[in-house]
């Protein structure tokens, strides 16, 4: 009886755990704002599809909004509007958004800044407003309590200051100027494809966001470029700016669609093409697909159902929705490699997003290994379950796991990120897989289950499984006991894991060697990769000793798995060593 | 295996019982979980909430390792965890030897414990032999030949590096005024190709003009005439000066200098190299003072107590090893270390034998705070106006009056006719020209009145002088003066009703004596203070610690009041909180003490990433180029320069630095931004056997390997691209560790997915064998085993 209660409570916590983090990022998102006349009737879609120099990169100019009003409000939208509205609105009416909260504060430096506005005297709702969401009104940053406490913040190297920097880029990033300078749309006229881009800034200049006129309205044009030309992206320009100060859609509609056509003209040769600009919209449009987690996890219910009362409708139909999930999520990785040029595995987004892919991936070859085995099943959920958490971590953290596309950091660009990243990260997935499997294994035995284990395990079960009429069958024998067959598909994952897991960390010594000079130097990421290792030696060795096998290995599957996300949530971002980029 | 299980009757043999005891599997396990703990913690430390109530708050990190000065490479070759793997690899060798027997079916293991061994051993090796350093490498230096200079000269490309060369006809200077390491050519055969370009700002004794030089291209340079343009066009001549004659040398680098390592570098003045003192146990992160007194502590913290600094002294002997080392068999010691200080700071301090009195006051009111030292024989180091705060010594109470009525401003006006003086005190708001209302005040015993028309603390007299200046007005029926008189009464003058001054009327003698608003007098009790307040008469007891109220809501507090006192020049000790965790140790200092008979010196010199061999080197606001090292005058007079860095490494060949590109991405280089970057790339020409010898490429991802040492791309200048910056390392011992690993894996899938099918071909194999006996028993066959 006692253990049933134990059972339905941690059942229970676990789908409250998993149903409050999301209800709370739910209820944690901005309003939605509804937009007014003209942002409702403004026509953008040209303006989105825009070619932009960025950094080394050209991108469409929704991707790049997204990524610069992402430095100002981090997770969410600039007051509730879309990134491309709101990048030109900030430009152009600047005044508009100085009382409202558009400055995102990270929680750590909540606390001191909240005090700082009671001293302000700000309204106590909308202090408690503040340190719910996190936002700050530009015009509210430069008051003198806050100022000062800024100060104070900025003094302590160690633990807030970064918060304040971080600030301090955000309110950098709604200055008009910086908007426009950074806004590099027009291609050089006669240059190669090493030549920078030219902005607003450098030719109109933004003299008339001053004092309601366009000055630059007499500024030379673009270099190299014919007159015609030259004269009419100058006008669609001023007209765009003049119509969108007069709030007036039609005209700023009509000026944006010219203005896109007239650019595309300026050096055809160096225009990207259109359909790539307008995918990489499509991509940031679709969110990056980080909504995919919602089908992994719409997958994993009827494949835990399979699993606890082996209905065969169940595991169809799992297959089937994970099929799709599967789908999604490649379409998200081979968009990304299209739009971006490079293999998506250099940045913790695609990391996270290619692990799981890796995983999911090996969850098919697995499960046609196993198809007649009673195993079947175990490998897609653990894998579901894996992208499901990946996806939310995507979804739910964007200030940590950016989506925004760069390129690869030179130290980086090399044949070794295909290969050794991708054994580690394939190897990080499979350890996710096998802790998902062992908790399995940990509610049966809590559920009541009895202390049985494979005797063999691991690949070595399915392949001596019913060799001989005599030895075990429980892998193809219908009565098979639950515990034997969690505790061996947990030691297959361990295994592959295990092999994975050193054979990265080789590939990861001999490409250290030849790009930093040594194999191996204590870096902590190194350590804790080889940390994770030793938990494993230590599962294989244990597992050799103790009499309750199946328990044992269960538990340091998890431990294992532990590691390995301390590894890359902790030692990435809080303790910074050579690995720091990835 | 029988004979293992031993008897219990038999007595305890602590032998066989270590033998058991390494023999255990368990102890394996025990160990692996110990090499866990270790690694982790020396790893990452020990990471908690910053405030144990808020466990939400931020977090902090405590870098375990730190605490024992060992850096990442020394915590894993420090004797605890060479212990522990030394254990582990023992045990794991007993454990194969005795309780795994060698057959097909453990293979698998055999290779995995073998891979692990040999891995291991492979390391030791490798990290027993590993060098591991950096060498920055500059581009070029220019030759300048100077007409009539002693030779030639040198000058490293790097910006605004200046040289000045003595010639035959006067001084020349060169300055780098710029250099551009892709300027587009445009002309001949080459247009379309970029070089690096150097422009050199000249200064001859009769003219001055840019030479614009391109590397690699002598025949394209000329002379640009500032604000002309070139030189061709307007003399036809591409060169205004043939005969100074500019040309690019390589600047090759001899050494290279290894991570985490100390030395001493000692040179006599006006030498060129350095002798080398390596030093041996140099912490390398701690703060190791003697006393507290050793450092200022940044100001405004002497009083709190933030960070308080612990004492933890060292004394590191640090012997020769050159037989030219200047200092000789002087007795060498580093006895203190800072991890952070941003520099020295002199600082006054009481107790010393000179008489030097001084004294500290504070002001505070109407939002204003300030403190003054004052001192009263060396008036030269007093921070304060002194015309509004003096300070005195006195010897006597004679002495302390004679002070005390220097107060105020003092004007003494005698009618000679009369023999009449009065003394009256001056104050700005007491004139005329402040006040209308004032009027003539008669002097009494006279037929003279007087009004002060005027005060000007500091009145423009030409030549940039400035004196207090005090207007005067007498009247006297209808005689009327107005006399204007300065400190030195030889200054006074009369300006007459014609607005022109003449020579002072002796009917009425004039002396002004300006002195401070505020005078204080101590002596020869430093604690006995006199306090004057805008004139003589306003006299007070001065008490350190005390406020007094000075008028118009400003109060003084005295501070400090000391007889003897002297300067100091300490470093600044930063406290942790305040220092940028990303510095390393490029703030670091040492104390090093050189003794030798009676004669000592002692001084704290800052760490340099490298020991530059002279100023030409070192790049502006780059903190590992900087160049500062510390003078000592010998016993015997030798002059030497003292300089603490790293340990070097001679480099098997010269480098030198042919070209530094850039591999960029589309839009081009963004200053900066090294995302615009795709690769670094350093050609590199070695020099052996006395000749130059072909291109050797390093870049990100491609290191270039020359006589057993490999060059790696690690730093670059991103302003200029002046220099390259190499990481430089041997490997000896990689291959063993590679083969250790290769063994490693294979015996895994050995284990996992050889032997369970090797398994099954045996159970099969047995079980038809069985099935055949049942069967042939069945049939009365007899079988073959």
């Amino acid at each position: 009886m006692k253990r049933t209660l134990a059972v339905w409570i941690f059942d229970l916590s676990l789908v409250a755990l998993i149903a409050g983090l999301a209800i709370d990022k739910y209820m944690q998102r901005a309003p939605q704002v509804e937009p007014n006349e003209f942002a409702a009737n403004v026509e953008l879609e040209p303006l989105r599809n825009l070619a932009v120099q960025d950094v080394g990169r050209i991108k469409s100019f929704d991707s790049f909004a997204r990524a610069k009003m992402r430095m100002v409000g981090g997770p969410y939208d600039v007051d509730g509007k879309e990134p491309v509205f709101a990048y030109f609105d900030l430009m152009l009416n600047p005044r508009e958004y100085q009382d409202k909260e558009i400055i995102y504060v990270k929680r750590a430096i909540r606390p001191e800044l909240a005090r700082a506005m009671q001293e302000e005297k700000i309204a106590p709702e909308a202090i408690i407003k503040f340190t719910k969401s996190g936002l700050m009104a530009p015009g509210l940053y430069w008051a003198p309590a806050i100022q000062a406490e800024l100060g104070n913040l900025e003094q302590d190297i160690i633990r807030t200051q970064k918060f304040v920097n971080m600030m301090s880029w955000a309110m950098a990033s709604t200055d008009t100027h910086r908007l426009s300078n950074d806004f590099a749309i027009i291609p050089p006229p006669n240059g190669t494809d090493k030549s920078p881009w030219l902005s607003g800034e450098q030719l109109w200049g933004l003299g008339f966001l001053q004092d309601g006129h366009n000055h630059g309205a007499e500024a030379t044009g673009i270099p190299g470029l014919d007159e015609s030309l030259s004269s009419a992206i100058t006008s669609d320009w001023n007209k765009l700016v003049e119509t969108w100060r007069d709030q007036d859609a039609a005209g700023a509609s009509a000026a944006i669609a010219s203005l896109a056509d007239n650019l595309k003209n300026v050096n055809p040769q160096l225009y990207p093409e259109v359909e790539k600009l307008n995918l990489e919209s499509l991509y940031f449009k679709l969110k990056a697909f980080v909504w995919v987690w919602i089908v992994y996890a719409l997958a994993a219910v009827p494949l835990v159902m399979f699993i606890a009362y082996r209905m065969n409708g169940a595991l169809t139909l799992g297959k089937i929705i994970l099929v799709l999930a599967f789908a999604l999520h490649t379409l998200a990785i081979g968009m990304r490699w299209y739009i971006s040029g490079r293999i998506p595995n250099a940045n913790m987004f695609e990391a996270v997003l290619a692990s799981v892919w890796f995983g999911v991936l090996g969850a098919f070859v697995l499960e046609f290994l196993v198809r007649k085995t009673n195993m079947r099943g175990l490998f897609y959920f653990g894998s579901a379950i894996c992208a499901m958490v990946a996806m939310m971590c995507q979804q739910f953290m964007p200030t940590v796991l950016k989506s925004d596309i760069d390129n690869v950091m030179p130290v980086l660009d090399d044949m070794w990120l295909y290969i050794h990243t991708n054994m580690i990260i394939w190897s990080y997935a499979l350890i996710g897989i096998a802790a998902i499997i062992a908790m399995l294994y940990l509610r049966y035995r809590l559920g009541g289950g009895d202390s049985s284990f494979a005797r063999i395990g691991g690949a070595g079960s399915l392949i001596l499984d019913g060799s001989t009429p005599k030895g075990d069958r429980f892998l193809i024998d219908e009565k098979g006991s639950t515990g034997k067959v969690l505790d061996a598909a947990t030691m297959v994952i361990m295994e592959l894991a295990f092999v994975t897991l050193w054979a990265g960390l080789v590939m990861g010594a001999i490409w250290a060697d030849h790009s930093w000079g040594r194999p191996w130097g204590w870096d902590p990421k190194e350590v804790f990769a080889l940390c994770t290792f030793v938990i494993f030696i230590i599962l294989v060795h244990v597992r050799i000793k103790v009499r309750d096998k199946g328990l044992w290995t269960a538990i340091l599957a998890v431990v294992g798995c532990a590691v390995m996300l301390f590894n890359w949530i902790v030692i990435n971002f809080k303790i910074t060593g050579l690995h720091s980029y990835a | 295996m029988q004979n293992e299980s031993a008897p219990a009757s038999q007595s305890f043999n602590p032998f066989r019982a270590i033998y058991d005891l390494f023999s255990s599997v368990w102890f394996g396990i025990f160990l692996m979980v110990m090499l866990f703990v270790y690694m982790s913690i020396a790893s990452a430390g020990i990471l908690h909430p910053h405030s144990i109530t808020d466990p939400f708050g931020p977090w902090v990190r405590w870098i375990v390792r730190e605490n024992f000065n060992k850096t990442e490479m020394e915590v894993f070759a420090w004797w605890p965890f060479t212990l522990l793997m030394g254990l582990f690899v023992l045990n794991m060798i007993v454990v194969t030897l005795r309780r795994i027997r060698l057959t097909v079916l453990s293979l698998g293991v055999w290779m995995i414990h073998t891979g692990i061994v040999i891995l291991t051993l492979g390391s030791v090796y490798y990290f027993g032999c590993k060098l591991e350093g950096d060498a920055p490498v500059f581009r070029r230096s220019i030759v300048l030949n100077v007409p009539g200079a002693d030779g030639p000269s040198r000058m490293v490309v790097r910006p605004q590096n200046r040289v000045f060369v003595p010639g035959a006809d006067g001084e020349y200077s060169f300055t780098v005024a710029s250099i551009n390491p892709s300027w587009p050519l445009l002309s001949g055969d080459d247009k379309g190709k970029t070089a690096c370009s150097v422009n050199v700002a000249v200064q001859t004794p009769t003219q001055s003009f840019i030479r614009q030089m391109l590397i690699g291209y002598p025949q394209y340079t000329e002379d640009i005439i500032p604000g002309k343009g070139r030189a061709v066009n307007s003399t036809g001549k591409k060169l205004l000066d043939d005969s100074l004659e500019l040309t690019f040398e390589y600047e090759p680098q001899t050494q290279y200098f290894i991570k985490d390592s100390a030395a001493l570098y000692v040179r006599k003045v006006g030498e060129t190299r350095w002798i080398e003192r390596p030093i041996e146990g140099l912490p390398h992160y701690s703060d190791n003072i003697a006393q507290r007194s050793d450092v200022w502590l940044s100001r405004g913290e002497d009083t709190v107590d933030t960070d308080p600094i612990e004492t933890d002294p060292i004394d590191i002997f640090v012997p020769k090893v050159a037989d030219n080392d200047p200092l000789g068999d002087m007795n060498v010691h580093i006895t203190g270390r800072l991890q952070y200080s941003t520099g020295d700071e002199t600082r006054w301090i009481p107790n010393a034998n000179r008489l030097n009195p001084m004294m500290k006051v504070a002001f505070n009111g109407n939002g204003f705070e300030q403190e003054f030292s004052l001192f009263a024989l060396s008036p030269r180091f007093s921070d304060a106006d002194p015309s509004m705060l003096a300070y005195h010594w006195a010897e006597n109470e004679q002495q302390r009056d004679e002070f005390g009525a220097s107060t105020g401003n003092q004007l003494t006006i005698r009618i000679p006719a009369a023999d009449k003086s009065i003394r009256i005190s001056v104050e700005p708001e007491n004139t005329f020209d402040r006040d209308k209302n004032i009027t003539f005040t008669p002097i009494e015993g006279t037929d003279w009145a007087y009004r002060l028309k005027s005060f000007h603390r500091s009145f423009p007299i030409g030549e940039g002088m400035r004196v207090p200046i005090t207007v005067v007005e007498f009247k006297s029926g209808e005689r009327a003066i107005t006399r204007w008189v300065t400190d030195d009464p030889k200054r006074a003058q009369d300006l007459t009703g014609s607005q022109e001054f003449s020579p002072p009327d002796p009917a009425v003698e004039v002396v002004f004596k300006p002195g401070a608003l505020i005078t204080l007098v101590a002596g020869p009790d430093p604690n006995n203070i006199d306090v004057f307040v805008g004139s003589p008469d306003d006299r007070r007891k001065g008490v350190i610690g005390e406020t007094m109220e000075m008028g118009s809501g400003i109060h003084m507090t005295i501070l400090e009041s000391h007889s003897h006192t002297s300067t100091e020049t300490r470093p600044i000790f930063i406290a942790k909180r305040d220092r940028n965790p990303r510095a390393e140790n490029k703030f670091s200092r040492i104390k090093v003490e050189l003794t030798s008979n009676q004669w000592n010196f002692s001084r704290w010199l800052p760490y340099h990433h490298y020991p530059l061999v002279d100023e030409q080197y070192s790049v502006p606001d780059r903190l590992e180029f900087r160049y500062q090292p510390t003078l000592c005058k010998l016993p015997d007079g030798t002059e030497v320069e003292l300089l603490f860095s790293r340990r070097s490494e001679r480099l098997p060949a010269v480098m030198a630095l042919e070209d530094f590109e850039l591999k960029v991405h589309t839009g081009g280089f963004v200053s900066g931004n090294t995302a615009s970057v795709r690769d670094f790339i350093s050609r590199l020409r070695p020099f052996k056997g006395g000749e130059w010898q072909p291109e050797i490429t390093t870049s990100l991802n491609d290191p270039a390997t020359y006589d057993d040492l490999s060059y790696f791309q690690a730093e670059w200048d991103p302003g200029n691209m002046a220099f390259t910056g190499l990481g430089v390392g041997n490997r000896d011992g990689v291959y063993i560790q590679l083969l250790g690993t290769c063994i490693a894996v294979f015996g895994m899938i050995y284990v996992f997915y050889v032997k369970p099918v090797i398994k099954r071909r045996r159970q099969q194999a047995v079980w038809a064998q069985v099935e055949s006996a049942k069967n042939s028993a069945a049939t009365g066959e007899p079988v073959a085993v």
